[in-house]
């Protein structure tokens, strides 16, 4: 389990080419939860897969241009 | 644009990007090339992008325009190349009610590009343009996308000259890390038989002197992935070809017999490395600038992210020298090419009409070392990653990770728009030339002589040497008609056509049109009941596993020493 946190800019789009991302990793999406801050937007995922996996979906995550900042916390 | 000093667009105008196209009207600076599918468009521009080592810019209109581009676009960010596309879009008043000509593209493409972005405001429309423009380019290349309403696209923009809020930061690639190169270093110093697997960062880092040094130091085999063929000059005494499903026997064999790999700008790629799990033996260094790329496939020992050349330097200056040199792997190495090239001969008095790699022979014989050469996909692009010399680093393009059939003759009129002072050869196979020749038209209306040499061996045979090989011989669906004669399809563009009988006519046509500056297709009729790709390394074999050329049975390519 680990969860993904990570801030991003561009609206829907964004979100959509996040999930994109998220769509094609062997990983399990147990929640997510998308706030509009000031600024930017900050997300949420809780995920259930390997955590090699893991960590290479937030390493692809990182690619996106609309990520501004994104960190893994792992759990267990 | 023009202050990008962008020279062409590439593109279809229709209805939504009327406005854009409009706009062009109005300056000289930008000349408009007309293409007769959007997708052979994108190819072009990707072609150009590659070549020139900036973005070329490709406009579309919107629904069928920016659905044609989609192939195009997946290709570009398959092989990681530079390109801008621009879609034209429905008025944003239209917005999701179906309009004519409305398709979501930004959402098609969203999997496939770098970076897409759908202008909702004219004041956003300078800034999304630069925006898409640098990042393509940055760090690793890709493919960028901005879909352009049409009332924004009429609107004066007020934005200003600037960029859009993302992160660029993280597309400069970082210095590398002194701990791992010093990692790095202890193994590749520790290695009985190192080799050097080169991809297609290698080529866009420009670090193909630094690749040849750290060889000639450690003397290593160079290996390449099939795009990594564009990094290395291939007369240099250490490179072996590129590995893997059609790779060379002599890098297969380096690839998989190696103890430590240092992989430079490379995916691992299961076309290039056959399957993974022989790999987890291997210790791996692996040198990217994508920190994505790193685990992804194959778990490295040691991972350097950072630009190639600078690593590779690094790895250099900590290395001492007159390093002692496998040179018993290398003559192993050097034998299995001997027995590869002996057994090639042989094989040839088997073919009827023309064997294919004799064609590629002559070709490259005739063609200046600087020349640019393009493949489509198929069995004839087969034969030229196993048998195309590429003597000067950035003149070799192929579609190599979408594996698109029609990328030739576009991407080879993009090369030559970005390239018009060097001749330009599209090696293309029928079944690959027939999805994209109606550009053919560009050749004469922008004066873009390209040298077509079709290998013709009326099949899909690539997917026919499967269906004899792994689907015992149940051919169906890869067989074409006669149809159409490709001498009539040269007449009707109004380019030279020929049929050639033997390999000195193939040699004649094509210094006939460079020495005049004339296009020409060539038509090199190909056996087809004898145009089997070997070596072939089968999906999920291992490299060792290859089927070899006949005469090649008593080889093996595993190290016993």
């Amino acid at each position: 389990m680990a969860e993904i946190v990570l801030k991003f800019v561009n609206g829907a789009d964004a979100l959509a080419r996040i999930m994109d991302v998220v769509r094609r990793a062997k990983v399990v999406v147990m929640s997510a939860n998308v706030m509009k801050s000031s600024d930017a937007y900050d997300m949420t995922m809780s995920l259930s897969g390997n955590i090699e996996e893991l960590r290479w979906l937030a390493a692809k995550l990182e690619r996106l241009p609309e990520v501004m900042e994104i960190s893994v916390v792992e759990r267990g | 644009m023009v202050k990008r000093g962008i020279r062409h667009l590439m593109g279809i105008p229709g209805g939504s990007i009327m406005p854009l196209f409009d706009a062009l009207y109005f300056t000289n600076d930008i000349e408009v090339v007309l293409f007769k599918h959007e997708q052979g468009a994108v190819h072009a521009a990707e072609a150009y992008g590659r070549i020139s080592r900036r973005p070329a810019v490709a406009a579309v209109t919107s629904g069928p325009g920016a659905t044609n581009v989609v192939t195009g676009v997946a290709n570009a960010f398959m092989d990681s190349a530079p390109l801008v596309v621009l879609t034209g879009q429905v008025p944003t008043s239209m917005f999701g009610r179906d309009a004519f000509q409305e398709t979501d593209i930004v959402g098609v493409v969203s999997p496939i590009t770098k970076f897409a972005y759908l202008v909702k405001d004219p004041s956003e429309l300078v800034p999304a343009f630069n925006t898409a423009y640098e990042i393509s380019m940055m760090g690793r290349p890709g493919p960028t996308l901005l879909d352009l309403p049409r009332d924004v696209q009429l609107a004066s923009s007020t934005g200003g000259d600037g960029y859009m809020r993302v992160n660029y930061e993280k597309f400069m690639p970082p210095m590398p890390n002194k701990e791992d190169i010093l990692k790095a270093v202890k193994l590749l110093l520790e290695a009985e038989r190192p080799v050097i697997l080169v991809g297609g960062g290698a080529y866009w880092s420009g670090a193909t002197n630094e690749v040849l040094v750290l060889a000639e130091m450690l003397g290593a085999p160079i290996v390449s992935t099939f795009p990594g063929k564009n990094a290395i000059p291939h007369n240099h005494p250490l490179y072996m070809g590129p590995s893997g499903m059609h790779g060379r026997l002599e890098a297969d064999a380096a690839l998989a017999n190696a103890d430590v790999i240092l992989a430079v700008g490379t995916r691992f790629s299961d076309r290039t490395v056959g399957r993974f799990k022989e790999l987890a033996d291997k210790k791996i260094i692996h040198v990217d600038v994508d920190r994505s790329e790193v685990g992804k496939n194959v778990k490295p020992s040691v991972s350097i992210i950072a630009d190639a050349a600078i690593a590779l330097r690094e790895i250099i200056s900590y290395l001492p020298n007159g390093m002692r040199r496998n040179e018993e792997f290398l003559a192993w190495l050097r034998w299995i090419r001997a027995r590869f090239e002996e057994a090639l001969e042989k094989w040839e008095r088997e073919f009827t009409s023309f064997a294919p790699w004799k064609v590629m022979k002559m070709l490259r014989h005739v063609m200046p070392l600087d020349s640019i050469t393009v493949t489509g996909v198929g069995s004839h692009q087969m034969w030229a990653e196993l048998h195309w010399d590429v003597y000067v680093p950035g003149t070799f393009l192929t579609s190599a990770g979408l594996g698109t059939m029609g990328f030739c003759v576009p991407a080879a009129l993009g090369a030559k728009l970005a390239a018009p002072d060097r001749p330009v050869l599209c090696i293309d196979g029928d079944g690959s030339f027939q999805m994209t020749m109606n550009n053919l038209s560009l050749v004469r209306d922008y004066n873009l002589p390209i040298i077509v040499v079709i290998f013709d061996n009326r099949a899909l045979m690539l997917v026919k040497q499967w269906q004899i090989y792994m689907y015992s011989r149940r051919i169906i669906a890869t067989e074409f008609s006669h149809r159409p004669d490709f001498l009539k399809i040269a007449d009707a563009y109004e380019i030279e056509g020929v049929r050639p009988s033997t390999y000195e006519e193939i040699g004649k046509a094509v210094e006939w049109a460079l020495r005049n500056n004339e296009p020409v297709i060539i038509d090199v009729t190909i056996d087809n009941d004898k145009d089997i790709v070997l070596p072939w390394v089968k999906p999920g074999d291992w490299l060792t596993d290859a089927v070899k050329p006949p005469g090649m049975e008593d080889v093996e390519l595993i190290w016993r020493r």
